[in-house]
């Protein structure tokens, strides 16, 4: 079980600063969402927890260990990553690609063995890839790509899973059956989740716990219901949306303004 | 988009023009004054590319595109009257201070063109460009090619020709033919178990030889020799090693050039380990030879020919060392 | 908790062996090739310009073995030929063309282009650079009997690309690009100093022509003791980090996340790769066309994945480069043609017959 901390993160690219003295935590068993305007710096923020970036000042740590003090491999067991467009070698086969997500487990000269197989073959009957196996990427849509990513960081087995996008190129019924697969493995095994997500419907479904990232900073923070509300909504997304409830959840739901208010503020 | 086009049909008209106008271009036209020689000039010669030149006036000046002709030109006399030599024409020592006009392949037209000889000596390697070139601008050029040692005589004669050295050349020609009779009369009638195998190196890496259209080969056949790469084809191909090594010859010689790695083929023959059970290296039969005696087609490939005879019949020609 | 336990679905069931990553047949076909090249070493024994009853080349070869004991019925002639010219020759054909499938393997695989090949940061032209220096300086000596020549390639080889790799370099990272173009930088500049050293030098041009070719004749046992260390340790740290390299074609930031230290990496690969390279180059001169086609032609038949593709292209390699060496010396023996020529003119027949036949992806 591990817990995400950011402490004090301010992530640039060059002297052009992001998102600037951001701290927050996830606990184990916690799916937390980031959701937030385009550009807003999610992607970044998980670059920057999964060591792909590093920090312009601040700390990542992972149950309390600086992670860029942590050699790569052993990481990359702790930490798994669903890249928000992933380029794959067209080449490979999708059960090769998945099986990649075994490496951080294997030794240099290791290979992988009936166990490694048969977990990677799971995790593709966890994301219904299961027939895609044996075709190559190139011939594969977006979508499928993208579940075969999940599935191969289901295969690396670790602690926390960071999102991005996840769902950005599913169709609903995908997206929800991904996320379903995701919120369930976080419950039972306690595993630490981080989600860039920008459909603010999922993410008020299926967080815990969400950050609303504006201008570079946590514009609120707090349960789905306590973020999502429309003042949040108006003061980061502007007029277009409101906030409904969601007649059986109960949780915020988010609709297009359909009056002569969302009128004027596009005309702006 | 016009212009354009206009413009290069106009081009390529004027270029065609040109060159056929080029073509046309008559040699000479001037009228013969009267010359004091015991020939009588203007002359038509044949030269060896089989082109006919008329010199039309005994030649006062002279200039030489190849280190051979160089040395016909000096072994004729005719040393004052050669105003242009190339830069490796080394032999005799007086060539040296000749002025120079280029490289044996590189010949700088201009440089001929400023002296206007009234005789160019050309060679093979200057058909295609220098030879053309130099009609077009009017200028008499003899092509001398000898293929065989026959031909280097006529060559010899040609040049005596030209420059109203008959006899010089005819002199020059018999005492050239005596010494190679000299050789023949003893080598003529070998039979082939009588004559050794003969291996000539030209360069040792990559390994190259004479084939049977050169003049080394016929050397190493007048000289009492069997070529051991005369089925090779033509020119200096190359050889591998293990066709030298299977055909074991008896004497081997290499040709010392000039430069930094003149003396590396011959010293690839005397160490090359591979080699050490070949008849040659057993029999310490392995010999240099200045490659200028060999390669150039003028009056001292006969000695070239004399240090083969010593060389691969030692028993049946003395040299003094 | 394990994985396994819990797992949300109830269905329990192996991976089916048809996705198993091919394993057995590709194992079969490197024991294949071994085979083959155990015959194409044979043929390659058997054949030359020198016409040797296959007899006595056995009866040769064998009486070198400990313990054999027959009475030599041949000439020393013979026996030099077999085992002093042939016999080096051959086996340096096989080092030097498995050296050059797997580094342009490596390579292709490193800067995920399929255009890659083992000359394309430079080692060639520092090779050629070196050589050329050896031919023109008047000092000849010899260690551990090489010339001066190959030693010269080789160093000449190594620091082009430790120039390259220094100026690519931005403090600890190593960017791709950066080191594909430093390096082709480089090699035209190499290049241009090479051919104005090869015009103003006019006495060694026709020897340092045939060097730049390629050509195995005068193979020295002493220049394979020299080069066989840097080929086996290359190649095996290559074979090694096969595994690594397949992760590196998700890209850097992918691989990263999957545990493997990038630029660690980057610079093993490079290094062994450069090291086998520069060894194949310095002793032979440059034959192209391998380095770039092998791997290709192996990806072809047998798939991209790396723990493969470098031993196949090991084996190919080595067959290819001696089975065109064996043409090289036999076409027009007893001359013999320079083998950069006959590798393009062997191979790109075959490779475009293999792209007309593909059906699946190529890189």
């Amino acid at each position: 079980m591990v817990k995400l901390e950011m402490q004090g993160i301010t992530l640039a690219y060059g002297d052009k600063k992001i998102v600037e003295d951001i701290t927050f935590q996830v606990m184990p068993g916690e799916m937390v969402g980031l959701v937030g305007p385009n550009g807003s710096g999610k992607s970044t923020i998980i670059k920057a927890l999964s060591r792909v970036v590093t920090p312009y000042s601040g700390t990542v740590l992972i149950n309390g260990r600086d992670i860029s003090r942590i050699p790569r491999r052993e990481l990359s067991l702790l930490i798994s990553v669903i890249p928000q467009i992933p380029l794959l070698p067209s080449a490979f086969t999708a059960f090769e690609i998945v099986l990649m997500g075994r490496n951080p487990h294997l030794g240099l000269f290791q290979y992988e063995g009936p166990r490694d197989m048969d977990i990677a073959w799971q995790a593709m009957e966890q994301t219904s890839t299961q027939c895609l196996a044996e075709r190559r990427i190139s011939e594969l849509s977006g979508g499928e790509i993208q579940c075969v990513v999940i599935a191969r960081a289901l295969t690396q087995e670790t602690q926390a899973i960071l999102l991005d996008e996840p769902t950005a190129n599913l169709d609903i019924s995908r997206q929800i059956e991904i996320l379903d697969l995701v919120k369930g493995l976080c419950r039972k095994n306690k595993l630490a989740v981080v989600a860039a997500l920008h459909d603010l419907n999922l993410a008020a479904h299926y967080c815990d716990r969400l950050l609303l990232i504006n201008r570079g900073g946590i514009h609120a923070e707090g349960t789905p219901i306590e973020v999502i509300n429309t003042q949040n909504l108006e003061q980061v997304y502007g007029h277009g949306s409101y906030v409904h409830t969601h007649p059986l959840s109960g949780l915020p739901a988010v609709l297009p303004r359909v009056d002569s208010s969302r009128n004027s503020s596009l005309n702006k | 988009m016009r212009l354009r086009i206009v413009v290069t049909i106009f081009l390529i008209v004027s270029t065609v023009l040109m060159s056929f106008l080029g073509a046309c271009t008559p040699a000479t036209e001037e009228p013969v004054p009267p010359v004091q020689s015991k020939l009588t000039f203007p002359v038509d010669i044949t030269d060896q590319m089989g082109r006919v030149v008329t010199i039309e006036k005994m030649p006062e000046t002279i200039v030489s595109l190849s280190p051979g002709h160089t040395e016909i030109v000096f072994a004729l006399g005719l040393e004052d009257r050669l105003v242009g030599v190339t830069e490796f024409c080394d032999y005799p020592e007086a060539a040296k201070d000749k002025p120079k006009i280029g490289g044996f392949s590189t010949v700088d037209i201009e440089r001929v063109v400023g002296i206007q000889p009234d005789l160019i000596l050309a060679a093979n390697i200057h058909r295609k460009e220098v030879i053309p070139e130099l009609e077009r601008l009017g200028l008499p050029v003899v092509c001398l090619d000898p293929t065989t040692l026959e031909e280097v005589l006529e060559a010899i004669t040609l040049v005596g020709k030209c420059s109203g050295q008959e006899e010089k050349a005819s002199q020059l020609a018999t005492g050239m033919g005596d010494r190679i009779k000299a050789i023949t009369y003893k080598t003529n009638n070998l039979t082939p178990a009588e004559r050794p195998r003969v291996f000539y190196i030209l360069w040792h890496d990559p390994l190259m030889t004479v084939g049977s259209d050169t003049r080394i080969h016929e050397l190493i056949e007048l000289a009492g020799g069997i070529n051991i790469a005369q089925d090779l084809g033509e020119g200096y191909p190359t050889i591998s090693l293990e066709a030298v090594i299977i055909a074991n010859p008896q004497v081997i010689v290499a040709g010392t050039g000039h430069g930094e790695g003149a003396v590396l083929p011959y010293q690839f023959a005397l160490t090359e380990e591979k080699l050490r059970d070949v008849d040659a290296r057993v029999n310490g039969r392995v010999y240099k030879i200045n490659t200028d005696l060999v390669g150039r087609p003028g009056p001292r490939i006969v000695d070239g020919l004399e240090r083969f005879a010593e060389f691969i019949h030692p028993e049946l020609f003395k040299g003094d060392q | 908790m394990s994985w396994q336990q819990a797992k949300l679905s109830h269905t329990n069931q192996a991976a089916p062996a048809a996705v198993y990553p091919h394993r057995r047949g590709r194992v079969y076909a490197i024991l294949g090739l071994l085979v083959l090249f155990g015959v194409m070493v044979a043929l390659a024994i058997t054949v030359g310009s020198a016409r040797i009853p296959l007899s006595t080349t056995i009866d040769i070869l064998l009486s070198k073995l400990p313990l054999v004991d027959i009475t030599p019925h041949w000439t020393s002639a013979l026996e030099t030929i077999i085992l002093e010219i042939r016999l080096p020759r051959i086996i340096l054909a096989g080092l030097v063309g498995a050296a050059l499938a797997i580094a342009g393997a490596t390579y292709q695989g490193l800067f995920r282009n399929p255009l890659a090949d083992p000359y394309l940061i430079g080692v060639a032209q520092g090779a050629a650079l070196g050589a050329v220096v050896g031919f023109i300086l008047p000092i000849d000596w010899q260690w551990l009997g090489l010339g001066t020549v190959p030693l010269f390639a080789f160093v000449g080889a190594l620091l082009s690309v430790a120039v390259v790799y220094t100026v690519a370099r931005v403090g600890k990272v190593m960017p791709v690009t950066t080191l594909i173009l430093a390096g082709v930088a480089l090699g035209a500049l190499l290049s241009s100093i090479v051919s104005y050293l090869i015009i103003t030098s006019e006495e060694q041009l026709h020897g340092i022509m045939f060097w730049l070719m390629g050509s195995f004749s005068l193979t020295q046992w002493s220049e394979i003791k020299f080069v066989l260390p840097y080929m086996v340790v290359g190649v095996g740290v290559l074979l090694i980090y096969a595994r690594s390299l397949n992760v590196m074609q998700l890209g850097e930031e992918q691989a990263q996340q999957l545990g493997i230290d990038v630029e660690k990496l980057k610079l093993i690969l490079l290094t062994a790769a450069t090291l086998v390279t520069a060894a194949a180059v310095s002793f032979v001169g440059i034959i192209g066309f391998v380095g770039i086609i092998i791997p290709h032609a192996v990806r072809l038949i047998w798939g991209p994945d790396y723990r493969f593709l470098l031993p196949l292209s090991v084996l190919v390699g080595a067959i290819f480069l001696i089975l065109t060496d064996i043409v090289a010396r036999t076409v027009l023996a007893p001359s013999e043609v320079p083998i950069g020529v006959i590798t393009a003119f062997c191979g790109a027949p075959f490779f475009l017959y293999l792209l007309r036949r593909r059906t699946k992806v190529l890189f």
